[in-house]
């Protein structure tokens, strides 16, 4: 074995202390990109299955002008035709005003958002319907399911009757008594905590938008053929002015400001490697410092100042390998962890954590360049130490 | 030989290339080394020159048996297995065959400058310079050293260049140079 291989391990670790400092700052480095990355990305990664199950379905389909009329049923069926789609469901938005009155008070909540839905497909199509924590789900007409936040404005509870103002297409005020059956609350409040949701039968009778549907969600089997999906539907419906977005365009308006802290978080994390970097060089500095005779010694032998410069630049490089190893080791122990577990932070959003093996292996290699790196000034400096006065200075 | 600050070992420093002269030239084996560079002053050191120093200065985080290889690893000579052949071997000559694989600090003063001995002559150099070798020895130790070294330089045939300010333990020599204030005072053959 090369002696420059041999003395770079020696003097290493005969210094244990500053061996493992050095190693435990480039982990502690990768670990904090990791930990951020799962973390953020779960967050992320959750928000979309919520959108996903609770708003969007993995394929939106939406139009460019206006509502859908009757075509909403033909796009349902056309969908259905593929073996990989799930469900597909109309939706229906709208805006009301609420009221309650529970002895001589009057409860009031306006311009609450409604969703109508088709309480037969939606359950095919959307998790929904898993939200309501009190009572059921909208069944058939004349009920409605309030998201948590309303239902405290308004003061109800399952069984109360609400009164609905809503305005029609005609611009008039249309009215209707519908009775709560259920209270929807979700983590995160990423389904309709804010909103009511009510049979789209009922929300185009009360609006008189009949036939209308504004949002087709399609649930599919496998989310890998979304764009096969879409592309079919922008195809076959060419003249019809579809909107036809994936999930993760229908959420990207949602997502962009959580993807933006992601990428500053990220950020965060590789200054924290860097200056796990900078510790390096400290350390360095001092493990040159108390080998300044042993260093003095390997020139009186004939030692080159590459030799040297070579020595302790494959320190840097060891420091580094190590630490690259031993910070996808945890970090893959602690990402597949996190993955078999359903994280969240108290009671809100669930995360959807996925252990990414490639950027866990990639954020660790990148300790090597940086302990090398590191080691360059360090192993300059012992490289020019002249033999007699590293020997007679130590 | 000389006295304290004569600038016997500061000569020494000189000719073993580890210091730089300050006026005239340094010719060792026909190469003036005096304009050479860092680099080629190195190659000169790890191949025609073998150093004992007073401290020992062995690598403390290496065996005995390392700190021996060394020099040997430096000029890459033969297969790693033959060059710890070669400095047990040479380990043996100079009696501590049985502490090759001990850390060099765990040995005695004079084991400790035994092995710097035994480091000095296993790439077999063409000059071996000794700085007040026996200096941190006591007396049986420097008197084992000594002739250690005496045997060694008739039997491999090098020159052994010795700085002492105590002529009189090295006995018989083939020159001795007297220094005085940085001069030679004499030379006796």
């Amino acid at each position: 074995m090369d002696f420059r291989v041999i003395l770079a391990t020696r003097l290493l670790l005969k210094r244990k202390g500053n061996f493992i400092a050095s190693i435990t700052a480039l982990v502690i480095g990768i670990m904090v990109i990791l930990f951020n990355s799962l973390i953020f990305n779960g967050v992320a990664l959750g928000i979309l299955r919520d959108l996903g199950d609770y708003r969007f379905g993995n394929v939106l389909v939406t139009k460019n002008d206006g509502n859908f009329k009757n075509e909403a049923t033909q796009i349902m069926r056309y969908a259905q035709t593929f073996p990989y789609v799930d469900g597909a469901a109309p939706r229906l938005s709208s805006i009301a005003w609420m009221n309650s009155t529970e002895g001589n008070t009057r409860n009031e909540a306006d311009k609450v958002p409604v969703v109508g839905v088709d309480p037969l497909r939606d359950p095919t199509t959307s998790r929904l319907f898993e939200t309501v924590t009190e009572g059921s789900f909208v069944d058939s007409r004349g009920e409605i399911v309030l998201g948590r936040n309303v239902a405290d404005d308004l003061k109800a509870k399952v069984g109360t009757r609400l009164d609905l103002r809503m305005v029609t297409a005609g611009g008039e005020d249309a009215e209707k008594r519908l009775i709560v059956v259920g209270i929807s609350s979700s983590p995160g409040g990423l389904a309709f905590d804010d909103s009511a949701i009510m049979t789209i039968e009922d929300l185009r009778e009360i609006t008189g938008r009949h036939g209308e549907t504004d949002q087709v969600l399609i649930k599919l089997a496998d989310a890998s053929f979304q764009e096969d999906l879409k592309a079919r539907l922008a195809e076959d419906y060419r003249k019809e002015n579809l909107k036809v977005e994936t999930l993760e365009e229908a959420g990207e308006e949602t997502l962009s400001g959580i993807r933006s802290g992601i990428a500053f978080i990220n950020l965060v994390g590789y200054f924290g490697l860097l200056s796990a970097s900078f510790a390096i060089v400290t350390i360095m500095m001092l493990m040159v410092s108390s080998k300044t005779r042993d260093i003095g010694i390997i020139k009186s032998l004939g030692g080159k100042s590459t030799d040297i410069l070579v020595i302790f630049i494959l320190q840097g490089l060891i420091i580094g390998s190590i630490a690259a190893a031993s910070g996808f080791v945890v970090g893959s122990a602690v990402g597949i962890y996190f993955q078999s577990i359903e994280f969240s932070f108290g009671p809100g959003l669930v995360l959807e954590v996925v252990y990414d093996p490639l950027f866990t292996l990639t954020s660790s290699l990148s300790a090597i360049p940086l302990g090398t790196a590191a080691a360059v000034y360090p192993a300059y400096r012992a490289s020019r130490l002249e033999p007699m006065g590293a020997i007679g200075r130590a | 030989m000389g006295q304290s600050g004569s600038g016997k070992s500061t000569l020494l420093h000189i000719i073993g290339l580890l210091d730089k002269p300050t006026a005239g030239r340094i010719v060792i084996d026909g190469i003036d080394a005096t304009s050479l560079s860092d680099a080629d002053r190195s190659i000169v050191r790890r191949h025609k020159i073998g150093f004992i120093f007073q401290a020992y200065n062995l690598l403390s985080d290496l065996t005995v048996v390392e700190n021996v290889m060394l020099p040997l690893m430096m000029t890459n000579k033969g297969a790693s297995s033959a060059m710890r052949r070669e400095a047990e071997r040479v380990l043996g000559k100079v009696g501590l065959a049985r502490q090759v694989d001990k850390q060099s600090n765990q040995l005695s003063g004079g084991q400790m400058q035994r092995v710097a001995v035994a480091r000095a002559l296993v790439s077999r150099p063409a000059l071996v310079l000794g700085d007040e070798p026996t200096g941190n020895l006591d007396s049986k130790s420097s008197q084992d050293v000594i002739t250690l070294m005496k045997e060694l330089n008739k039997e491999l045939n090098q020159t052994f260049v010795i700085v002492t300010h105590a002529r009189e333990s090295f006995g018989r020599v083939d020159r001795t140079i007297v220094l005085r204030d940085g001069r030679i005072e004499k030379i006796v053959e």
